[in-house]
């Protein structure tokens, strides 16, 4: 096992293999920062160019661009508002108040670290549960998967800030968007108007797209000046402080990055559900979720630890079961059968070294991912103070390439412009725009386990152990904000009673 | 009481109620099993929203008012352990304001941005990007003519070659180019 970890290490500095990570690492990188095109079409892209070659150069180039797609997604979500793959979707929510705030440097430093701390972990994790994973991966179906979807919804009620009413509104309006469509179960479309174009559901990354660039630049263009609000005293400081931040954080970290991976290991869930739950689970463990929306630390580093360490995880399924833990990894498959070899239990005992060779690209591919990010970020910074006249029309155009390129539609950009317009009114009028993405992000995923746990189980789905440990878990994430808030009622009381008795 | 009921905050609030009724009352068109996920939405959605809807008319929209700029504040740093928090009056005083029209202040940007969209439809990509880029630089920033040429270059050189080639994204040729040039 050593030997073989060893020998994988080893292939990942041999020349070309090396070259061809790092050209990978660049290219996913840039992939990445451009909205709208996101992992898939990296992997899409690249398939072509690995005929002929031997397998480990192929995953060096193929996982080294994979795994740090969501690193260069996070510097547009961070610098314009605009995510650059849909999981980074969760990372405009607190990074952009940040970089609002003149904090620039800080929130690349926390961004760039925590993703490579993440990828890290979901490559360490990767090689440590492989000969264990296959009854937990087993011991999940529809309920399961619905509980634990249910468990991310459960956290939109904290996403409201200071007005929980408005945020569970706008949960319910993302989760209505999610049904907009054909319905799987029986065929139905669902709001679909008669338009041929909605019958598969409204896409994610053009809401994103429209509620956070298109709605940002609006603003911008109404107030003038620049992104961020403030000039940093210093970018580079802000960077030092951003890094160990995340390891202040350590402990936060560490969690969203467990959530990750289990969310990788699922196939069927995707990095949006990682990045999303992660979130969720930052705000929900808060001492002051209120905050959350304003540039809290801990919401920036959650969803890029989550979303870089899903990798790992997601790699398990499709290397050790031949099962693709998420749609890339179902390309990725793509890639085993161009070089002749089949995923599958074979492969932990004829290809082991190829195995930890590719938990070693995802981990060194992720820090040196996370390094560019870092050592570009001085420079990356300067866009923020760009002023709005010449910014403006840069990212409209830009979001709108990235929204047209999504499914090369026209109408898909009337969909961008529509949730600018709303992403506008929403920010101006005090609505949190996270709990839409997550409820539109986990509501279809929601409605489809959910009618497959009642086809399979009927009602009787909740007292599977697994479920129902979930539903107590879910209990527990709405309880207890509830039992804090009558304990701090009944301390006020029995403070303004003590003070009026003496 | 006009004033209560033709404010921004109330007015967005009614527009959420409308999109929830809507929903429900769309739903009813569809079969038991297909109507029952969106009315169990949708519900609870009209009733929250209704729920905050009286009490925007009741404050004429001053709750949210309010809430803003409560979170405003927290927003400007206050109550973050900001390290590299920027010194005041370091502003930026060498940023131009833009010229913004006053009355219907959003109209401006909504119409550029509905602009943009019009103008791929009718020219395509390849000719609307830099039209739209040296447009809104030149004519509404009013920015120098260097900057503007040089921009308008870039749009056009990301539309043609980036997507164009490198990725090879067919990018929409408009409807004028459909119509005539075929």
């Amino acid at each position: 096992m050593v030997e073989a970890s060893l020998q994988g290490l080893a292939a990942v500095f041999v020349w070309p293999n090396f070259g061809l990570m790092i050209l990978g690492a660049l290219i996913g990188m840039t992939v990445g920062f451009i909205p709208g095109i996101g992992g898939n079409f990296f992997l899409a892209m690249m398939i072509p160019f690995v005929f002929g070659m031997n397998p480990y150069a192929a995953f060096a180039l193929l996982l080294g661009g994979h795994a740090v797609v969501h690193t260069g997604g996070a510097i547009s979500a961070l610098l314009f508002n605009t995510p650059g793959t849909g999981p980074n979707a969760a990372t405009c929510f607190d990074g952009y108040p940040l970089v609002k705030k003149g904090q620039t440097g800080r929130a690349m430093g926390v961004a760039m670290t925590a993703s490579a701390v993440g990828g890290v972990f979901g490559a360490a994790v990767m090689i440590g549960v492989i000969p264990i994973v296959r009854p937990i991966v087993m011991a999940f179906g529809p309920p399961e998967f619905f509980m634990m979807i249910m468990v991310g919804i459960a956290c939109i009620a904290f996403l409201g800030g200071s007005t929980p009413v408005k945020g569970l509104a706008v949960g319910a309006l993302g989760l209505l968007l999610s049904m907009v469509g054909q319905d799987p179960s029986t065929g139905v479309v669902r709001y679909g108007f008669g338009l041929l174009d909605l019958w598969g559901g409204v896409n994610q990354v053009l809401v994103v797209i429209g509620l956070f660039a298109i709605s940002e630049m609006i603003n911008l263009a109404l107030k003038g000046g620049s992104i961020a609000d403030q000039m940093a005293a210093k970018v580079s400081g802000g960077l030092t402080t951003g890094m160990l931040d995340v390891f202040r954080h350590w402990w936060l970290n560490l969690r969203c990055a467990v959530i990750g991976v289990v969310i990788g290991l699922i196939p069927g869930l995707g990095g949006e559900a990682a990045g999303f739950l992660a979130y969720g689970h930052a705000v929900q463990s808060s001492k002051t979720p209120e905050k959350f929306g304003t540039g809290m630390i801990e919401g920036l580093l959650a969803p890029e630890s989550a979303h870089n360490s899903k990798e790992g995880g997601a790699l398990v399924t499709t290397v050790a079961f031949g099962v693709p833990g998420s749609s890339g990894m179902a390309i990725l498959l793509g890639a085993f059968l161009i070089l002749g070899i089949t995923p599958g239990p074979k492969m932990m005992t004829e290809h082991l070294p190829l195995v930890f060779n590719m938990a070693w690209t995802i981990a060194i591919a992720n820090i040196f991912g996370a390094a560019v990010g870092l050592a570009l970020a001085n420079q990356m910074a300067k866009l923020t103070y760009l002023r709005g006249s010449i910014l403006v029309p840069l990212v409209l155009l830009f979001a709108i390439l990235g929204g047209y390129g999504v499914r090369n539609s026209m109408f898909d950009l009337v969909i961008v412009l529509f949730f600018g317009v709303v992403g506008y009114y929403m920010k101006k009028y005090d609505y949190p725009p996270a709990p839409l993405i997550m409820g539109l992000v986990l509501g279809k995923m929601a409605e489809t386990n959910l009618n497959m746990a009642m086809d399979l189980y009927g009602v009787e789905f909740i007292f599977r152990p697994i479920t129902f440990v979930l539903l107590l878990v879910i209990l527990f994430i709405v309880g207890l904000p509830l039992v804090k808030a009558t304990r701090a009622a009944f301390g006020k009381r029995g403070v303004t009673s003590a003070g009026t008795t003496a | 009481m006009r004033a209560r009921l033709l404010n921004g905050p109330t007015l967005f609030a009614a527009f959420f109620v409308v999109l929830f009724a809507g929903a429900i009352i769309v739903a009813f068109t569809y079969n038991v099993r297909a109507r029952g996920a969106p009315l169990v939405i949708s519900i609870p959605g009209l009733v929250l929203m209704l729920g905050w809807l009286a009490t925007e008319i009741r404050t004429g929209g001053a709750a949210t008012l309010r809430r803003k700029h409560d979170r405003e504040v927290a927003i400007s740093g206050e109550g973050q352990d900001s390290v590299s928090a920027p010194a005041k009056g370091k502003e930026t005083s060498n940023i131009r304001k833009l010229p913004v029209p006053r009355a219907l202040p959003e109209l401006d940007p909504f119409l550029w941005v509905t602009g943009l969209l019009v103008l791929i439809w009718i020219l395509g990509f390849q000719i609307a990007m830099p039209l739209f880029m040296f447009l809104y630089v030149k004519v509404r920033s009013r920015e120098g003519w260097m900057l503007s040429i040089v921009l308008t270059v870039a749009a056009w050189a990301v539309a043609y070659f980036v997507f164009g080639h490198v990725l090879r994204i067919p990018l929409y040729e408009g409807i004028i180019a459909q119509q005539f040039l075929r």
